[in-house]
């Protein structure tokens, strides 16, 4: 991308010359009609440094904004609305506004508006026109010879020229402002693809008016401005000189105007190293270039619900409505800057504070193995951390723990969970740190405990496992690959490998040492049972005592990188963590993985390589910045071209893996936390009815039955190339899984807030009880592929068996929803909801 | 491509000859294949069970020199080395090596001294026969990405990367080149683990056989019965008709579709094997393993009486991912697994006499790659490569060992490794033991190269097994 800047400005030429050529035409022996090609900035070359924005509104309005002086040399700006009469824009009556002053105490109310004059502009051509300035003291009549300086990419005066193709953002020149915040504003000029001239007015701290402006940088959704300028030195009138103008940085401005609504600007001011950020929420379109939408795309439903298929556990109409009112961009951002939420352990280190008695003391009615993914649903099911607790869903499934394949504690996987947590959405080089130092990893891959060969302890060995996987299933892969994610080869086709057997072994060496810290008897938990399970609270410490040089003190050469020696166990960890980061396949690897458990199974190579430049750099020289990972996955373009129905791109999308099903059933019937369906194993002792966790097979969080998760991420369908790893639940446990939607006891639906709606449709008639379900669950579509057999279902035999049970006095059949259970499943089983895409 | 289309065919065939038989006849169900009534002799019937051990099973510790070389393998195997007297004596007709078991294998004693085990000692994936100086010296041509789990069950399994059995394996691929007449799509290649990349065709996606999982309040089985013709109209029509020649759309509504076809087909197929068959044998009955051998057994007992005259089933089973604790007689530990193993493969064997498919069927038992001779610090050991095995069944010329054992001397002769850890760079390519297997099964000779990737740079293409 071109980078824009301009070194002085206002010297309008240099402007030109980035925007674009101007043709001028010298021909203006006839009228011209204006429209809105005439949306843009105007100047007079020879009063360089003082300029109009015009904005075409309709047919016969234009607003128009001089960035000008006063006569005593302050920044002025001076707004009105014109009417288009014949080949003259007639402005009545300029009006210059001051008094809320900038920053925390601007007050929209302080505003004061001064008539300064009437303007008419008349138009010889697209290119060129004359402004005349009739004056009210303090200002002074003037007479300008405008040009072009600009035209916006939608409206260019040659329509022959078809825009540039960015749709996002043909909407989004014109005039925007926080109605909160009234009384100023910025004027948004969309020149091409990739740049943008923004205009900010406003006023100093003093409530006199000021104006900035700079030309930024336009990615999909944001324009990014580094450097914002302030206009000093002018003076209105004939004594106006261009020479005395002097042009400074001011500081920075970001606008995010997609989706127009709930728009964002962001703003420092001062040198880049101090500057402290500020933002200013509640961004609205003011007024839109004449035959433009303001907000395209539009945010359908289908559009906000498809967004958080992609990014949360299920939509709900709550979540759809945020979505609709923020914008996917300013929605993704407030998920990235939610807090994390975690589980609750405080129970959890006693293995027998669940046995009956005890779980009826505390009032826990869960068993205790099932006590965690129990309580992962109820966060899954309403914590307002959607997007962060989806990425730790995937986390989980990329730096794998199990409590299946092990013999871990399910404190151990809790522990692992909220760490997982914390780190979502910061360094992945600080969640590598954690991972490895994780005594549930520890325990996990056999890193606790890994000794080097010593005096004391000579048939010590350090234990690769954990090595070989962090190298290949965590951090790089087995196979060298390009940014964009495909595979490298060298001269006979042969795929080249990122390691060999002496990388993990000198990996495992330079990781040698670590231990589970030892039972901390002050803790006051250590008396509270027998064998309290404490240690995984705290990361794995250097192993001290008996054998002594535990840790592999030798040099290591790890990927071709040397680790000197004797640099100690904590050194030796942060130089992996060096070599690792700085490897070429790590942000392709990790990328990959991310945007296959968000938005599509077998991305294309453009999408990943555009991830995984961000993950190389986040635009600040960070490098392994998840948050701006995520951003990119979410809100890169191949992701968004699906938001209206059908139009997603060929094989994009992922199958709905278990949980996902389980969880978006739970949350579009408005569940507050997973639904209680009370077991009892005595029926006489309500003591012992426990929390039911729904079948998972091979799906169920932290159960994988190895380290190499519940399906390869490069399981292909058999019989194509297409990769799908969720394919690999579409068995028979999984389809009775899926089908079962409800559980085969519905009752405990009761629980949730919108149940009663689904009854009540159940009650009613078939086609509200099957549009309910296309809005919860199919993005408001207009049909689906099974939706007359379903309907024929409720005809034939939902309907019937609804009013003879309704009036049964046998409170079991009454509310045995064994065959509303089974509507549900069959119509969630389409590809309409089993396929995200 | 033209194989995606033959996935369509006989994804889509499978799928209306089930559904659209129950439809047709008003919910009755589809009446199972006359073949059933006509087959009584079984002179062409074989049938290949495959053992996949997860994890990579240590052979260092399967097969043990009773001889000269038991200090070697002593002194490098150090804490986690199993006692001389201990070991199960094996008599083998063709060993330079007294070897003996390890004493977890006891119960399968009586098979080994009937003559039906055979043993292949040092085979792992290899693209060419190589020795340790060629390693060492950078002049072989490995297997890609040794050491890695899923890529050397790929391997083992015949999936080579970046050639036509990169996403198949030999037992699909086999299945494949036979004459349809031997072979049944339903019930000729079955898988009763989700990862079956060695059962995978080209195009012939396995059979789940693996029903373990069940349990139902949700009972499929009415739909099998006919018992609510809406509710399988429902299913039909949720992924019957795929819309689109989008791969993916595709792939969902197959897969959903064939699933629960072939599980009411095979579940009819089983409710009509006598109870006699693959009955409970003793307490053992409850171990995953027996239990999947016993549905394999019944599986194959219903091929045959169908007429089918080839069959093939697929087992991963264990956690031999022993870096810690390999010694102990819990399931996660080696002996443990070694010994539930042995008794499973004791229980199969009696199994298959009962079920009279002895003399038709063998069983192979693999792993993707063994484990360095010297134990690492937590009291296990890490990622090896050349592995024993072992082929056992009826047809198996048994009581011998096929290749050579290593010299178990850290960095000698057979050791791969720079450290000296006791690697062993294999003698043999397993696809050479697979080959023979498949040879005995009925692949023509002729086909061999064209299922086995590497198999051509082999002088011996097939092992003596049979």
């Amino acid at each position: 991308m071109q980078r824009v800047s301009i070194r002085r400005w206002p010297s309008c030429v240099v402007v030109a010359w980035l925007v674009g050529a101007i043709v001028l035409s010298s021909a203006h022996a006839w009228a011209y009609s204006p429209n809105a090609a005439i949306s843009g900035s105007w100047f007079d070359p020879a009063k360089d440094g003082q300029g109009f924005t015009l904005q075409v509104i309709n047919d016969q309005t234009v607003l128009a904004t001089w960035f000008t002086f006063d006569t005593q040399g302050q920044q002025a700006w001076l707004q009105g609305l014109g009417e288009i009469v014949g080949s003259t824009v007639v402005f009545d009556s300029l009006a210059q506004y001051t008094g809320p002053t900038f920053g925390a105490g601007y007050d929209p109310t302080d505003r004061q508006s001064t008539p300064v004059g009437r303007l008419v502009l008349t138009f010889d051509s697209c290119h060129q026109a004359q402004a005349v300035f009739e004056a009210k003291a303090p200002f002074v009549d003037e007479s300008l010879s405008l040009q072009r300086l600009t035209e916006l990419n939608a409206h260019r005066c040659d329509t022959a020229s078809a825009p540039e193709t960015f749709p996002l953002h043909h909407g989004l020149s014109g005039a925007w402002y926080a109605p909160d915040l009234d009384g100023q504003g910025w004027m948004v000029e969309v020149l091409n693809a990739e740049a943008a001239l923004v205009y900010w007015f406003t006023y100093d701290s003093e409530g006199n008016q000021r104006w900035l402006l700079g030309v930024g940088e336009v990615d999909e959704r944001a324009i990014r401005i580094t450097r914002l300028d302030i206009a000093t030195g002018g003076r209105f009138g004939p004594e106006f000189d261009a020479d005395t103008i002097e042009r400074a940085r001011w500081g920075t401005l970001t606008l995010r105007l997609w989706p127009c609504q709930g728009a964002s600007v962001t703003y420092s001011e001062g040198p880049a190293h101090l500057a402290k950020s500020n933002q200013i929420q509640g961004v609205e379109p003011l007024v839109a270039i004449n035959g433009t939408e303001s907000c395209p795309p539009e945010i359908t439903k289908y559009s906000a619900a498809r967004l958080l298929d992609q990014a949360t556990f299920g939509p709900t109409p709550e979540a759809e409505a945020a979505v609709m009112r923020m914008g996917p961009e300013a929605w993704v951002d407030q998920q990235l800057a939610t807090p994390p939420s975690h589980l609750d352990l405080s129970d959890m280190h006693c293995m027998e504070n669940f046995e009956p008695e005890a779980r009826a003391a505390r009032g826990v009615n869960e068993q205790y193995w099932d006590a965690m993914p129990i309580r992962m649903f109820d966060l899954f099911i309403d914590a307002p951390d959607q997007l962060r607790l989806r990425m730790t869903w995937g986390l989980s499934q990329l730096l794998v723990v199990s409590r299946d394949a092990s013999d871990i504690q399910e404190i151990g996987t809790g522990v692992y969970f909220n760490m997982l947590q914390d780190h979502a959405f910061g360094n992945f080089r600080d969640l590598i740190r954690a991972v490895t130092l994780s005594p549930t990893m520890g325990q996990f891959l056999d890193n606790a405990g890994s000794f080097a060969t010593s005096e004391d302890c000579p048939e010590c060995l350090p234990n690769e496992n954990y090595a070989r996987e962090l190298l290949m299933l965590f951090t790089l892969g087995v196979h060298q690959l390009n940014m964009d994610g495909t595979v490298r080869t060298d001269a006979s086709g042969e795929p080249l490998q990122v390691f060999e057997q002496a990388d993990v072994m000198a990996l495992a060496r330079a990781l040698s040492g670590w231990h589970i810290p030892p039972l901390d008897e002050t803790d006051p938990r250590f008396d509270d049972c027998d064998h309290p399970f404490i240690w995984y609270d705290h990361p794995m410490v250097p192993h001290t005592g008996y054998p002594r040089d535990a840790h592999d003190p030798g040099e290591k050469t790890l990927l071709g990188t040397r680790i000197p020696e004797g640099q100690g166990i904590w050194a030796d960890l942060e130089s992996v963590l060096d070599i690792l980061m700085a490897h070429p396949n790590m942000p392709p690897f990790v990328s990959y993985r991310l945007i296959q458990h968000f938005t599509t199974s077998d991305p294309s190579p453009a999408y990943v390589e555009r991830v995984a430049q961000v993950f190389a750099d986040n635009g600040q020289g960070v490098r392994g910045d998840l948050k701006a990972v995520v951003r990119a996955i979410l809100l890169d373009p191949e992701a968004r071209v699906g938001d209206t129905p059908q139009s997603h791109l060929k094989n994009f999308g992922r199958i709905r893996d278990l949980v996902l099903r389980r969880t978006a059933v739970y949350r579009a019937l408005g569940c507050p936390s997973l639904p209680t369906q009370m077991f009892f194993l005595d029926e006489d002792d309500p003591n012992y009815g426990v929390r039911f966790l729904p079948r998972l097979p091979n799906n169920r969080p932290f159960g994988a039955p190895e380290v190499f998760n519940f399906y390869p991420p490069t399981n292909q369908v058999p019989g194509t190339d297409l990769v799908s790893p969720e394919h690999m639940l579409l068995n028979f446990n999984g389809l009775e899984a899926m089908l079962n939607a409800l559980g085969g006891d519905a009752r405990q639906y009761r629980q949730c807030t919108d149940y009663p709606l689904f009854e009540e449709a159940l009650s009613r008639d078939g086609p509200a009880l099957i549009k309910l379900m296309k809005d919860r669950f199919m993005r408001g579509r207009q049909t689906f592929s099974h939706e007359q057999v379903m309907l024929n279902t409720y005809e034939m035999g939902l309907r019937d068996w609804y009013w003879n049970n309704q009036n049964s006095s046998d409170p079991e059949a009454k509310h045995y929803l064994y065959q509303f259970s089974m509507f549900f499943g069959y119509t969630l089983l389409g590809e309409e909801f089993g396929v995200i895409r | 491509m033209s194989h995606k289309k033959d996935l369509t065919s006989l994804t889509r065939r499978r799928l209306l000859a089930g559904m659209g038989g129950l439809l047709a006849s008003s919910g009755l169900a589809v009446p199972w294949p006359v073949r059933l009534a006509m087959a009584n002799t079984y002179p062409d019937y074989k049938a290949v069970i495959c053992i996949f051990l997860n994890g990579g099973n240590d052979g260092n510790d399967m097969l043990i020199p009773r001889d000269g070389a038991y200090g070697d393998y002593a002194s490098a195997h150090g804490s986690l080395a199993l006692p001389l007297d201990e070991l199960v004596p094996l008599n083998l007709s063709n060993s330079d090596h007294l070897l003996g078991l390890n004493p977890a294998m006891a119960p399968m004693r009586h098979l080994v001294d009937r003559g039906h085990v055979a043993w292949v000692a040092n085979a792992g994936p290899l693209v060419e026969p190589i020795s340790a100086d060629d390693v060492k010296n950078g002049r072989a041509r490995l297997p890609s990405l040794l050491g890695s789990h899923p890529d050397q069950t790929r391997h083992v399994s015949g999936g080579v990367p970046g050639t036509f059995a990169a996403n198949s394996g030999w037992g699909g691929r086999t299945l494949e080149a036979m004459p349809n007449d031997l072979v049944d799509g339903l019930l000729s290649n079955l898988s009763l683990s989700r990862n079956n990349w060695l059962m995978r065709g080209r195009y012939w996606a396995p059979t789940m056989a693996e029903d373990r999982e069940y349990f139902t309040n949700l009972d499929l089985r009415h739909i099998l019965d006919g018992g609510n013709p809406m509710e399988f109209q429902a299913y039909q029509e949720a992924v019957g008709a795929a819309n689109s020649g989008d791969d993916l759309s595709m792939a969902y509504r197959h897969a959903v579709g064939n699933v629960l076809d072939e599980v009411l087909e095979l579940r009819r197929v089983l409710d009509r094997v006598p109870s006699n068959v693959a009955p409970a044998l003793n307490d053992r009955d409850d171990f995953e393993l027996d239990q999947r051998l016993r549905t394999t057994v019944r599986t194959l007992w219903a091929g045959r009486e169908a007429g089918v005259k080839r069959q093939m089933a697929y087992i991963q089973w264990g956690g031999f991912d022993t870096h810690s604790d390999q010694r102990g007689a819990t399931s996660e530990n080696q002996d443990g697994q070694l010994a539930d193993l042995a008794k499973a493969l004791a229980d199969l064997d009696e199994q298959l006499t009962i079920g009279g498919l002895h003399d038709h069927v063998v069983t192979v038992v693999l792993s993707e790659f063994g484990r360095p001779l010297q134990p690492n610090s937590s009291g296990g050991t890490d990622h090896g490569w050349g592995n024993h095995f072992l082929v056992t069944g009826g047809p198996v010329n048994g009581n011998r060992l096929i290749g050579r054992m290593p010299e178990l001397i850290l960095g000698g002769k057979d050791d791969m490794d720079e450290a000296g850890q006791g690697r062993w760079v294999p003698t043999i390519n397993t696809d050479q033991m697979s080959a023979s297997v498949m040879s005995w099964f009925g692949l023509p000779h002729t086909s061999l190269n064209d299922v086995f990737v590497n198999l051509e740079n082999f002088p011996e293409p097939t092992l003596d097994l049979f």
